[in-house]
Formats: C-alpha cells, sequence, structure tokens
C-alpha cells in the first residue's frame, strides 16, 4: 500500500480512540463535574463544601465507603481458600469450576437482586425451608436488606473474582523460589513473613483495590436493597438528577471522582509494584489435589468441603431463585408458564405499556454494537503500545480508565445535556444509548487486550516485518490470530456488560428504548415476580447462548487474563 | 494453545463479517421499531393502577379508552410504567421542552406545587367545569392548570382478623402517637413520601398533627417509628404486602374506601379503614387527583376532548369501583359499597392545616429531613 496512505491511515487509527475518548466521555463529563465548581456564575468549592456538610449527604458518603471497605475485607478473606486450591492444585472438572465462577460477575446486577430477594428475603425460599423444617413459629431472617444484605449481594458478585485474581497473584510466584526458601531452612511463619508476605501483598492490595472500586460504584444492588436507610454517592446522585438538583448531583459527582481517583492510583501503584517483583511466566508446579502428594488430609478435606459447598450454595442459590422464581405463582404456590407468556409475545405487556419482547429486541441491539465498537476501539488504542508514540499510550491507558471511576449516572446525563439536541443524536435517541455502553465497556475491553499484547512476544512482529509484510499486513494477518484471545475476552466482557447495564440507560431511554433490565426493575417494584423472573430468566439464557458462541469462536482459548 | 499448525485464519474476514452482524443489526432495529411504534393521535401519561383495580380492568380501560377511540377514530398511546405518579411528573418535567405527553392524570393536590413551579400544564377549562365540586377546583388550582377527577382520603388500612375490637380495642380510636407502640409500629406499612404520592400525603398528614395540633417536633415520629414500620417504594408494593401473609404486616397506609373495596368484592370487611383522632374528631388528609393538558403538547385540540370526556358522568362513575376514589363530577352516582368508605366530608381535613404557601416553602426541606432521619 501507499506510503502516504499508510501513514494517514495510522495516524487515523491512533487519534480516533483518543477523540472518541475526548469527545463523547471527557466533554460531557467535565460539562456536568464543573457545575459542581461554580455558584452564581463564579468558580467555587461552595457546593462541594455544601455537599460534605450536608447530613444526608454525608451519610451517603461515610456508608459508601463504610459497605464497600467491609464487602472487600469479607470477599477477600472467604475467596482466599479457594484462590489458593486454584493455584496450587489440579483436579478433575478445574476448568468447569474456573468457567462456573465466571457467571455471577457477568449477571446483571437487577438480577442478583431478583434472585437475593427470592431466596435470602423474609418472604424468600430459605426463611420458607427453614420454617418448613423447624416449623412456622421458627423467627423469620431477612438476610437480603439493610447493611448485611447490601455487603452479603457484593461478597456474591465479588468472590468469583477475588478467586481469580488472588490465584493468579499466587500463580505468579515462581514455586523455585519457595523451594529455594525451604531448602536454605525458612519455613512456615519465617517463610510466609519473609517470602510469600512481601511478594504477593502488592497484588493482594491491587484485588482488593478493584473490589473497593466496584463496591464503591454500587447502584443496583444498593437501590434495591437498602430501601429508605442506605444510600451510596451513586444512588444519592441518581436521586439529585430525579429531583433536578443538578448543582448537588454535580458536587457528589465531584467527591465520588475524587475519591475514585484516589483509589486508582493506589491500585496502579502497587499493581506496578507487583509485576516488578515476579515474572509473567512463573515456574508453578501444581500438585493433584487428591493424591499422596496434595498434604490433604481427613480435617482439611471436611473443611475444604464445607467451603465448597458453602461457595456453591451462595453462587447458585440466587440464580436457581430466579429461574424458580420465574415458574411458581407467589399467591398460589403453583406451578405456571404465565409469566414467560407474558413475556414472551409483541402484545402490549399490562403493567409496562410496551410490547414485552421489545426490551429484549433493544438489548441485544445495544450489546451488539457497542460490544463490536468497544473491542474495535480497544483493539486500536490497545495498539498504542507499540510505535514510537510511548507518552501517548501512556496517558491514554490512564485516560481509559476513567469510565471506571465515572458514576454511570453522570456520564448518562453529560452525554443528554451535551449531545441530547443535537441533530443525529435527538432524532435517534438510542446512538446515546449505544455510546454509554461503548464508554462503559472500554476500560475492560481495552485492559483484556492489552494484557495480551503484553504477553505477545514483539519478535514475531520484527520478523514479519522483516520479511517484507507492511504494518497493515503485520496486524492482520500475524499480531490479530495471536491476541485473539484477549479479544474473545474482551467482547464476552463487553457483551456482559452491556447487557446488564441499568443505571445509564434508565437515564436515556425513552419507553420504546428501554432494556431488560430497566424491565426487570420496573417489574420488581411493582412486584409481579413471575414476570421478573421470567424476564431474568431469559436474560440469563441469552448471556449463557452469547458466551458460548464467543467461546466457540475462540476454540476454547479463553484465557483468566484481567 | 491448541495445535501448532493450525490454518491461520483471515482476521480481515472475520472483522468484515462482525461489521456486518453489526450493520445488518442496526437495520433490524431500525424496522422493528418503526413497526412496533406507530406515531399515536393522542400520549397519556398515568401511573400503573389507574383505573386497574376494578372487577374486569381490561373492560374498564375499554370502556374509558377504547371507547374515546372508537368515538373520534384515534389511537391512544397510553404510557403507565411509572409506579407512581410522582415519577410520572418527574418525567414529564425532564421531558418538557420537547413533550412526548399531550395529557396527564393523577397530578394531586401535592404534586401540583412542583408542576406549576415547572410550568407544565396549559390552562384550559374543560366544557362540562360546572358539574365539578368548585371546592376541589379552588383547593387543587383555581387556574385550571390541572382540572380534579377525584378525590379521596388517606387512611390506615387494616386486616380485621388480625387487629379488631378484641385484640386492639383501641383500633377505632387511634392517635399518632398510639401508633408508635410495638402492636403497630411493627405491623405497619407506609409507603416512601419520596416516591410515593400517598406517601408523601401520609407525611404530611404526620407534619399537620404534630405541628399544628400537638404543637411538636415531626421529626420525634418518624425517629421512634423507624427501625420497625416497614417502607415500601410505592403504593402498588405496600398493598402487595399487606396482602402477602409471610410479610406478616396487617396495617398500611392506603385510602378511606377500602373498606368498600372489601364489601364489593368479598361481600365481607375483612379490611377496614381507620383515621387517627389528635383533635377529638377523625381527622384525615384528602388527596384530590387532577388531570391536565401539558404545555406545547403536540396534540392539544384532541387532548382537550380527552379532558371533557374523562370529566362526563359516564367516565366518572366508573371511577369509584374502578380507581376507589370519589368522582368529582357531582353528577355521578356512587354505588352502594361506598356506604361502607369514609367521606371525607364528615371528617376535619387536615389539609386545612397547612397553607398552600407554606407547603410552597417547605415541602423539600421536609423531604430532605424525612430521608435524613430514616438514613441515619
Amino acid at each position: 500500500m501507499n506510503q502516504q496512505i499508510q501513514k494517514i491511515l495510522r495516524i487515523t487509527a491512533i487519534a480516533s480512540p483518543i477523540l472518541f475518548l475526548i469527545l463523547f466521555f471527557y466533554y460531557p463529563v467535565a460539562f456536568i463535574v464543573l457545575r459542581g465548581f461554580v455558584s452564581g456564575g463564579n468558580f467555587t468549592l461552595q457546593p462541594i463544601i455544601e455537599s460534605l456538610m450536608r447530613p444526608l449527604d454525608q451519610a451517603a458518603i461515610i456508608f459508601t465507603f463504610q459497605e464497600a471497605t467491609v464487602s472487600t475485607i469479607i470477599t477477600i478473606i472467604l475467596s482466599i481458600p479457594g484462590a489458593y486450591v486454584l493455584a496450587k492444585y489440579e483436579f478433575k472438572g478445574k476448568s468447569l469450576a474456573r468457567a462456573f465462577l465466571m457467571v455471577p460477575f457477568v449477571l446483571p446486577s437487577i438480577v442478583v437482586v431478583v434472585g437475593f430477594v427470592r431466596m435470602f428475603g423474609s418472604e424468600g425460599y430459605i426463611n420458607m425451608i427453614l420454617k418448613a423444617i423447624f416449623g412456622p413459629g421458627f423467627p423469620t431472617f431477612d438476610l437480603a436488606s439493610g447493611f448485611f444484605g447490601i455487603v452479603l449481594a457484593h461478597v456474591f458478585y465479588n468472590i468469583p473474582i477475588a478467586i481469580l485474581m488472588i490465584s493468579a497473584v499466587w500463580e505468579r510466584i515462581n514455586s523455585d523460589i519457595e523451594d529455594a526458601a525451604e531448602v536454605l531452612g525458612s519455613s512456615g511463619w519465617h517463610k510466609f513473613k519473609r517470602i510469600i508476605f512481601p511478594l504477593t501483598a502488592p497484588g493482594f492490595i491491587s484485588a482488593a483495590l478493584l473490589i473497593f472500586l466496584f463496591c464503591f460504584m454500587s447502584f443496583t444492588i444498593v437501590l434495591a436493597l437498602g430501601g429508605p436507610y442506605f444510600r451510596t454517592i451513586e444512588v444519592q446522585i441518581w436521586s439529585s438528577f430525579l429531583n433536578f438538583d443538578y448543582d448537588r448531583a454535580s458536587a457528589l459527582a465531584v467527591i465520588q471522582l475524587f475519591s475514585t481517583i484516589m483509589v486508582t492510583i493506589i491500585y496502579l501503584k502497587t499493581n506496578a509494584a507487583f509485576s516488578k517483583r515476579v515474572q509473567t511466566k512463573a515456574n508453578i508446579i501444581k500438585k493433584r489435589l487428591i493424591g499422596p502428594d496434595s498434604g490433604l488430609t481427613r480435617k482439611r478435606a471436611l473443611a475444604l468441603l464445607t467451603y465448597v459447598v458453602f461457595l456453591i450454595i451462595l453462587l447458585t442459590g440466587p440464580l436457581v431463585s430466579v429461574f424458580i422464581t420465574s415458574f411458581i405463582d407467589p399467591y398460589t404456590n403453583s406451578f405456571t408458564l404465565q409469566g414467560y407468556e407474558r413475556m414472551l409475545t409483541w402484545a402490549t405487556h399490562p403493567n409496562l405499556g410496551i410490547p414485552a419482547l421489545l426490551p429484549v429486541v433493544n438489548s441485544m441491539f445495544y450489546a451488539v454494537v457497542s460490544t463490536t465498537a468497544s473491542v474495535l476501539i480497544g483493539i486500536l488504542g490497545a495498539f498504542l503500545t507499540r510505535d514510537a508514540f510511548r507518552r501517548i499510550s501512556k496517558i491514554y491507558h490512564l485516560m481509559i480508565l476513567a469510565p471506571l471511576g465515572i458514576s454511570a449516572i453522570t456520564l448518562a446525563l453529560g452525554l443528554s445535556l451535551v449531545w441530547g439536541r443535537v441533530a443525529i443524536f435527538s432524532s435517534e435517541p438510542w446512538i446515546l444509548i449505544v455510546l454509554a455502553h461503548t464508554l462503559i465497556e472500554l476500560p475492560f475491553t481495552t485492559r483484556a487486550i492489552s494484557n495480551q499484547i503484553e504477553q505477545m512476544d514483539k519478535e514475531i512482529t520484527s520478523a514479519a516485518e522483516s520479511l517484507g509484510a507492511s504494518k497493515l499486513e503485520t496486524f492482520f494477518r500475524v499480531e490479530l490470530p495471536i491476541i485473539a484471545p484477549g479479544i474473545f475476552v474482551a467482547a464476552t466482557l463487553a457483551f456482559a456488560m452491556s447487557i446488564g447495564e441499568m443505571s445509564a440507560t434508565y437515564f436515556l431511554a425513552k419507553p420504546q428504548y428501554v432494556t431488560m433490565t430497566i424491565v426487570i426493575y420496573q417489574l420488581l417494584g411493582a412486584r409481579k415476580f413471575v414476570d421478573a423472573g421470567a424476564l431474568s430468566s431469559i436474560l440469563i439464557i441469552i448471556c449463557i447462548i452469547a458466551f458460548y458462541l464467543i467461546e466457540k469462536l475462540s476454540r476454547g482459548q479463553f484465557g483468566g487474563n484481567f | 494453545m491448541s495445535d501448532e499448525f493450525r490454518r491461520a485464519r483471515d482476521s480481515r474476514k472475520i472483522i468484515a463479517g462482525v461489521l456486518i452482524i453489526a450493520i445488518i443489526a442496526i437495520g433490524a432495529f431500525q424496522v422493528i421499531n418503526m413497526t412496533s411504534h406507530k406515531e399515536p393521535d393522542l400520549v397519556i401519561y398515568t401511573y400503573d393502577s389507574l383505573l386497574a383495580w376494578g372487577k374486569d380492568a381490561n373492560k374498564t380501560y375499554d370502556q374509558v379508552f377504547g371507547n374515546f377511540e372508537r368515538m373520534y377514530n384515534v389511537k391512544i398511546e397510553i404510557r403507565k410504567a411509572f409506579s407512581d405518579a410522582r415519577e410520572m411528573m418527574l418525567t414529564a418535567i425532564q421531558e418538557k421542552d420537547n413533550p412526548t405527553a399531550d395529557v396527564i392524570i393523577g397530578v394531586d393536590n401535592i404534586l401540583i406545587h412542583e408542576a406549576l413551579a415547572n410550568d407544565l400544564f396549559e390552562p384550559y377549562t374543560p366544557q362540562n367545569i360546572s358539574q365539578i365540586r368548585p371546592d376541589l377546583i379552588s383547593e387543587l388550582d383555581p387556574e385550571h392548570h390541572v382540572t380534579p377527577f377525584d378525590y379521596g382520603l388517606i387512611a390506615l388500612v387494616y386486616d380485621m382478623t388480625h387487629l379488631n375490637s378484641t385484640t386492639t380495642p383501641n383500633i377505632n380510636n387511634l392517635t399518632f402517637e398510639d401508633l408508635l407502640n410495638d402492636t403497630f409500629a411493627n405491623t405497619l406499612i407506609v409507603e416512601n413520601p419520596t416516591l410515593s404520592s400517598p406517601g408523601l400525603s401520609f407525611l404530611l398528614s404526620q407534619i399537620a398533627v404534630y405541628e399544628k395540633i400537638l404543637h411538636k417536633d415531626w421529626k420525634t415520629w418518624w425517629q421512634a417509628i423507624k427501625g420497625k414500620v416497614r417502607v415500601a417504594s410505592g403504593w402498588s408494593e405496600a398493598y402487595d404486602l399487606f396482602f402477602t401473609p409471610e410479610a406478616n404486616r396487617h396495617m398500611v397506609v392506603s385510602y378511606g374506601t377500602d373498606a368498600a373495596y372489601s364489601m364489593y368484592f368479598y361481600n365481607s370487611t375483612t379490611t377496614n379503614a381507620t383515621l387517627t383522632r389528635d383533635n377529638g374528631q377523625p381527622c384525615g388528609w384528602m388527596q384530590i387527583e387532577g388531570i391536565g393538558l401539558v404545555k406545547n403538547a403536540k396534540h392539544a385540540e384532541l387532548a382537550k376532548k380527552f379532558i371533557d370526556y374523562f370529566l362526563s358522568v359516564q367516565v366518572q362513575e366508573l371511577i369509584p369501583t374502578n380507581n376507589w376514589m370519589y368522582p368529582a363530577n357531582t353528577h355521578a352516582k356512587l354505588p352502594e359499597c361506598y356506604d361502607y368508605a369514609i367521606d371525607p366530608y364528615n371528617v376535619y381535613q387536615l389539609n386545612q392545616l397547612l397553607s398552600y404557601n407554606e407547603i410552597e416553602t417547605n415541602l423539600s426541606t421536609w423531604l430532605e429531613d424525612w430521608q435524613t432521619i430514616m438514613s441515619s
């Protein structure tokens, strides 16, 4: 290809992700956030100080930190046994276990809420079972509400990711180091203090911080399970927007952003520190779990079994509850298919006022388009690590992380206020929804793909080029196929996030553009449990089919990359 | 990586394939959206339980909306995915520069403040205005931005099998402070006033009683009842909880017509409604609901015809047994079961204790304070 054209193409390719981010993320978000610094036309810290002094906002800020901290600590502690086993041992069905662990993370949070309430709530299945065993006088435990319920739901959501991340931490410790330490006389506590801890601590901390960030930004779970008693900053932002209190919403968004930036900076530092101390491909010799070598005593086996059973109940319980709810009419306790009948039809649903299948169509559409877009942009952006644009790539990779720490609601409102009246966006409102989804997915797709690129042997690229391939040819024929696993991981994550997104879409969607998650939330509010359960089940099945198709495309090359 | 000598896939083909899928998706989406959403002749916003509690909701809907469609040969689109009138109004306010709705049904005498502050409605005097009770008009909006179509009392509705004169002798003689007793506090369901209009009416009635009759700080009541009362996000959820045995709650903030409802459906009164008596007589908060023409509505002429129609006797007579409120049209007849309902004109109306300006000035502070109490 013509050298000139190639150059232009390359520059466009490199500039477009950055331009996209600036136009559709930074500008709208800055628009909203800056209002937090403006009062009466002057630049001032007044709105923020006001917010910090207001008891309701104070309560929200304090609670957000409290629940995020507690959720993170409990999640990490509970995930350690599982992570250890995953890192050090081989056993039959290990890949199945890994796949199973991915499921809760990709479940939309509204579905989690449905399952949780139906399983752990005061009118839920656990209480029903307890009463059936111990008699109707047995006290009712409401595990799905309040602080406890919120933490429990967060733990459910994050244990899988914690197990996978922490086992990855352990896996990067070269077992040669441990063996050498033992040969030289160190063991037990001394080994832990002097060898293991210094090596693994940064990895633990960075995993913990990521989970902290997820819990910090939690919206749907807190909104549904917290009632009027508990609200996170995100819920308070939502509430302020609903009441047209834009200045207050902006002030809160600034406070939230500041907090997440602090956390993200610490996360990046610890992640880098950890990467320096360990190798990417450690030489780990895994022992077989059921074998002479494993050190598995009867006591330990029993403990392990209890742990596994607990995990299975915690992780599958809500899922199973959702399916059961879709089939059982709560008033007559009888089997019914009416939920599915009402949700799988083009007829107008009595509670919603729109055709029941329309949200399904909308959700899938937004997911397909935004996944395509975010993966494409992710590829473009991830390849910024090559070429001589070292510094730009560093900045870009920091820029791309921003959507992780910004309230999705802030983004949605920014988009609608800045672009909502502009030409094509006002006549086709769904474009803004797709944009919001793409931006929310971008940090994950870019990360997944750049992780894969980091592991790619750069010599292959040089070899291809020295054999006469142009940069473009090398890109398409050599590099893309090699990073394919990362692309498929990215696609799966992106699809899952789009299908599960609720808060941003809630603000942008007119009734005919609503998604399945919004409708589930509405049905839940109207206490139409069977319909909500039916639609949630349909949503889960769509996710499973999508993941299966993506996995099929990648021919099973599913990495544990993150 | 799996097998070593796998044939390299041409990734350009894959990318092309994915892009084609995306384009087909967009095309299909547009087609589906266009066919499933034909431009209606009239768009109405209302809350989900409007006229939905009669013996045959679909039939009622047809009698009200279907009939209008046939009369004028038009298509009505009703948006009712709002669990409460408040949410509906907030959506309308968000859209007000380019309103989707032509008519909004369900703005009440508290929400009217926000509606007027946001200039949501166009004043319109219906043809049959002389048939509407005048005091309702002056209470709701003398300038006819919104015209009353029904009214009713907010009351405490309870299950007589659990709470009756044997188990709780003072059940029909309660004061607000009595409700703080565990017997009542642990069984009561209220609605969140920031999300629900009956919830907001209840809050204002409590504020009126505490501040104006008892001369006490209204916040103390909520501080005392906080952990025991159950707060539902809306009337539908509250009422559903009331009928869920496992929830074990037997008193709910609802409407004074609920005993009539019980009579109409079950020919017996298993549920009854009561009012608190803090000044020696039964006191209730009257809620007046209105229908209004949206400012800059796309179909204003047809909207006006619909408002006239909605206020006509034939539609108003469907209100008592389907919406369980009193019809605003004085010519509309009441069914027999309403002998069991609490007539708002037979009780002390708490509305008179809080002036229009007082509500206007304090509403957001009251709501903020309520939320602060509940979160602390």
